[in-house]
Order: structure tokens, then sequence, then C-alpha cells
């Protein structure tokens, strides 16, 4: 016999991460058989009343429901208390909270507005906080893009800036927004279209010696003909005017022409030096423009670097170490092992590997989950063939499984799956840190590399970069270590993981 | 004059949403708020028009 029990609190909302944890610390208590806490979405509450809880019918979306099933009932006046404990934990009681944005006095100092609510909820709340005049970062996706192109007009009239929507990485004065890595501080500013491209220039000039002013996101539709760069264009006039901003750099995937031009328009204008890459773009998009072109991310941290006059000259993966690491890796492969095979938490890096590799090898069969004109669209994504490489955080992995930056699993499978390929011969993987992400990115895969190698006897070739700070609470020292130490061939970058791998990618269809 | 975060050394922050970024800001920190926010109250279409005719 098992005593079920369901609370309703009316009107109290905890976001669905919050709920998440709250809810698996109370499965894990004793005699707990079953705990939903959940907010009364319609979704919710039909999967809760098919689990035989009897929930009132006028709960609605403004409650929260905590639904337990226990073996006695002390073990269920327990974990309801556990729960309620757990939320009040979450809203610690010195902290400060308003019951909404009508309430906050920019007077009192109150400067960025950070909002994560879900989509259809954000634009409202952004609206309310650019009036207010404070700058706003919107984490949350599924904003139209008419949304978008008001809020941005609206940041412009109010002289604000409006970062995202679906914007994952932010810093200013030294503080990480979101997903970011806490890189250090220096004299190089940062506007991003491409989250973690923008995040992998920030960390590449961190190991290169230096460090970053600011990072402002724009989110990854601000060159879209609709919003035309808006965010683009005021977080460059943002970076004019910090002083601690020497050279700006400017990260963005391939976009729409037009607004790449106008851009890069806007940035011949400017006082200081400015370097550009528009991730897959070629010299012609420069030709009529003043500022610097890159073609990698490291290419642009690195000319960054150079332009405010710091060394960077150890940073690259010379020719020679190439060269002896593909002599040294070939010997070890068996006839069976042809192919490459990357396996990616980061969309920009899947991306910038497959331009590089494109690129470089002509005529190469290259497949990937992704719709691009990079690669061939493999048939399913749960299967790869031939040089293919997957990008996790898309959207067919992260409709059923949280993204591989909150929760490795699913990318741990991946790695083994391909690693047990008798066709595999090399593996590509990224990693990345900072506090917004999950708290052990890399320990897990560096075991799950060693006994990969292991089980090869040797024969299979790893190779990772790590696009993270050293200040991130993961220890990236550690972290890059424990690779080392599995027999992972541990790069400064996805560019060189990317440029050795092409190197090896092409000797295995030579060796064919 | 208005607050601008890379200009002004102290970022405040206001949060709505994932509980989990306001405490990320808080260990490296920074001084936030959180909105205890709730989801407007959703009307069906009836009394929408109802509200609309009235108002």
């Amino acid at each position: 016999m098992s005593f079920k029990a369901v609370v309703v609190h009316e009107n109290r909302y905890a976001d669905s991460v919050t709920l998440m944890g709250v809810g698996d610390s109370v499965k894990k208590s004793a005699g707990v058989l079953l705990a939903e806490v959940q907010m009364g979405t319609p979704v919710n509450l039909k999967a809760m009343r098919e689990l035989g809880f009897k929930i009132p019918a006028t709960t609605g979306l403004n409650d929260l429901i905590v639904a337990i099933e226990a073996e006695d009932e002390t073990a269920l006046k327990a974990a309801q208390e556990n729960v309620m404990n757990c939320l009040e934990r979450k809203h610690g009681a010195d902290d400060e909270s308003f019951n909404s944005l009508d309430e906050v006095d920019i007077a009192d100092g109150w400067n960025l507005c950070q909002i994560s609510l879900p989509g259809e909820f954000a634009a409202a709340e952004a609206e309310k906080a650019i009036n207010k005049g404070m700058d706003v970062f919107i984490f949350s996706d599924n904003v139209s893009l008419e949304e978008e192109l008001h809020l941005k007009q609206l940041g412009e009239a109010n002289d604000v800036l409006v970062m995202g929507p679906d914007c994952g990485v932010g810093m200013f004065d030294g503080v990480a927004l979101a997903t970011m890595s806490i890189v250090n501080g220096g004299p190089i500013g940062i506007v991003g279209a491409s989250g973690s491209g923008a995040q992998e220039v920030a960390c590449i000039v961190e190991k290169a010696g230096s460090g970053i002013s600011a990072l402002i996101g724009t989110g990854g539709r601000d060159l879209y003909p609709q919003i035309g760069g808006l965010s683009m264009i005021k977080g460059m006039k943002r970076l004019v005017e910090d002083s601690a901003t020497e050279v700006i750099v400017l990260v963005s995937k391939l976009a729409d022409r037009n607004v790449m031009d106008k851009v890069l328009t806007e940035a011949d204008k400017i006082s200081k030096p400015v370097v550009a890459i528009f991730l897959g773009g070629d010299e012609s998009l420069f030709a009529k423009h003043e500022v610097h072109p890159a073609f990698s991310l490291e290419a642009a941290a690195l000319k960054a670097l150079e332009l405010c006059g710091i060394s960077n000259s150890n940073f690259c993966l010379d020719r020679t170490r190439v060269e002896a690491i593909v002599n040294k890796e070939l010997e070890k492969y068996n006839e069976n092992q042809k192919y490459l095979r990357g396996v990616y938490c980061g969309g920009t890096f899947a991306e910038e590997s497959l331009i590089y590799l494109n690129k470089h090898n002509p005529g190469m069969e290259l497949y990937c989950n992704l719709n691009t004109s990079y690669a061939i669209q493999l048939e399913d994504h749960l299967h790869s063939k031939g040089h293919a490489l997957i990008d996790l955080g898309s959207e067919e992995f992260t409709l059923d499984a949280p993204h591989p930056v909150f929760d490795p699993e699913l990318r741990l499978k991946r790695f083994r799956q391909e690693a047990a390929d008798p066709e595999t011969a090399v593996i590509l993987l990224d990693f990345i840190t900072a506090p917004g992400v999950h708290e052990d990115p890399v320990l897990p895969f560096a075991q799950a590399c060693a006994e990969a190698i292991k089980a090869r006897k040797g024969a299979l070739t790893v190779i990772a970069s790590i696009c993270g700070s050293a200040n991130d609470p993961q220890d990236i020292t550690k972290c890059g270590q424990a690779l080392i130490d599995a027999g992972v061939i541990l790069t400064g970058s996805n560019h060189q993981s990317t440029l050795l791998a092409s190197a090896l990618a092409h000797a295995l269809d030579q060796r064919r | 004059m208005k607050n601008k975060c890379c200009k002004t050394k102290t970022l405040k922050v206001v949060n709505i949403g994932l509980q989990t970024f306001a405490e990320s800001l808080q260990k490296q920190g920074v001084k936030v708020a959180q909105i205890n926010w709730r989801p407007p109250i959703k009307l069906d279409k009836d009394m929408e028009d109802l509200l609309d005719s009235l108002l």
C-alpha cells in the first residue's frame, strides 16, 4: 500500500530548471515512490492525472503543484516539507526581490535586466525594462522576428542595448552572463551574433595572455535582413565609448550580404581598429572596407591581439607539429579505420570545422546531421557514416534531452558509439566551460576517452579543445590535464583541432 | 543619466526567469534582484470579447 497527496500552491511560479532540481532531490528521499513538482500547464496536469494524482479542476497555469506518492504517511509529510524547504532555499531570505519590473527603480543603480522566461512572455518583460532605460539580455528563444525588431527599435529610441533574443553569452565589468566564461579583463571588446563563436574568440584572447573589456551578444538573428544588425551596430558604438576597449572584434556566421556590408560600413566610420569575422565568408566581403578581416575565430583573436601590440606567436599550431602528429597517428590505424567523426556540443564549432574541412579538402565526402551547404545531410542523425560531424546541440537531439552543455550524457553516449565503430580512426571533440553550464563537462569524457583508446589498443586518435577560462569553476587546467592523461591530443582552439583532424582525414583518404 | 553597463563599474542585475543564472551572478559578487514572476492570467476568447465590449 502507498500514500498519495497533492498540494496546490496557488499563484506561485518557479522556473522549470529549479523545479527539475527540486523534483530530483525529493525523488531521492527515503520512502518516496513518485514525486512531481510542476507548474499547472495543461500538459503537466494531464501527465499528473494519468499518474493517478487527484488534482482539483480549478488548478491552472499560475499554480505550483506538489504531487507525491510515498510508502507511508511520515515519508509523505517529510517529502512535502522537503519540497517547500528546497523552494524557500532557492529564494534566499537575504536576496533582494521584486514582484514585478514596475517596482524596479533604476535610480537605485539597476542597469541590466536578464530575461530567461518562456519565449511567449519574454518580449513583454523586455519592453518594460527597455522603457525604464535598462540594457536587456534576453536568453529566451521562441520570440518572433517582429517582436525582436520592435524591441531593438525601442532600444535605439531609449539608447539601451538589446542583447538577444536567444543570446547565450555576455560579459560586462568582468561579470559573465548566462553561459559565458569568466574571461580575464583586457583591451579587446567583442560584439557577437554567434554566441559560442564570440566566446571562443574571448577564450583564445585569454589563452594567448590577454583579456577582454566586454562581450556584447546580439542573438543569432541580428544580421537577418529584417533586423539589419541593429544590436551589432549599437554594441560597436557602445564599445567605442568604452575607455577600456582598444580594439573591437565583430563575430558572426555568414549572414545577409547587405546587412554585413551595412555593419562593415558603420565599422569603417569608428575611431578604433575593428576586426571582423563572418564564419564562411571570403575576402570579397571586405573588399571596399577598412576593417581587418579574419577567416577563423582563432585568426580573429590573434589579429586583435596583434593590433593591441600583444605578441601571440607561440599560440599557433605549426606545420611541422601537424606533420609529426599525422605521421605518428597514421601508423596506429588498421585497414578498416578510415574516417573522422566530430561529436560536438557547440553548433558554431561544428560549423567552423565543416567550413574548414570543406574548403581544404575539395572532393572529400563529408556528412553532417545539419542541413548545410558544407556537407551531405545524414539520412539518420543517430548513425554516422563516412567522415561525419554531429552537432548534438541541434534540435533533433534537444527535443527529447537537455542541450549537451547542460547535460553531457547524450553526447557521451554518442562518443562511445563513434569510438566503438570499427571504421572510426579520429574523433574530434569540443568542450565549453562556464559558470552557467554543466559543473563537470570534461572529466566524464576524459574517462570515456581513456577507456575507448585502451579498448582499441591505442589505435584511436581523439583531438579536443576547451573553450573556457582559467577563472571558470570547472578548472580548465585540471580538465585539460585529465584529457592529456587519457591520451587525448589537446589543442588551443577548435580551429587547431580541425586543422589537425583535416590533415589526418586527408591522409586517411590518400591511403585508401 | 542612463546606466550603461559597460561604462559603470557596478553592474546591478534584475533577473527574470532561471534562478540558476541569478545564483551564478551572485557567486561572482554581483548584486542581483529576482523578480517573483507569474504568468499573466490567460482569458478565454469569450471573456476577452466581453471585457473588450465593457471597456
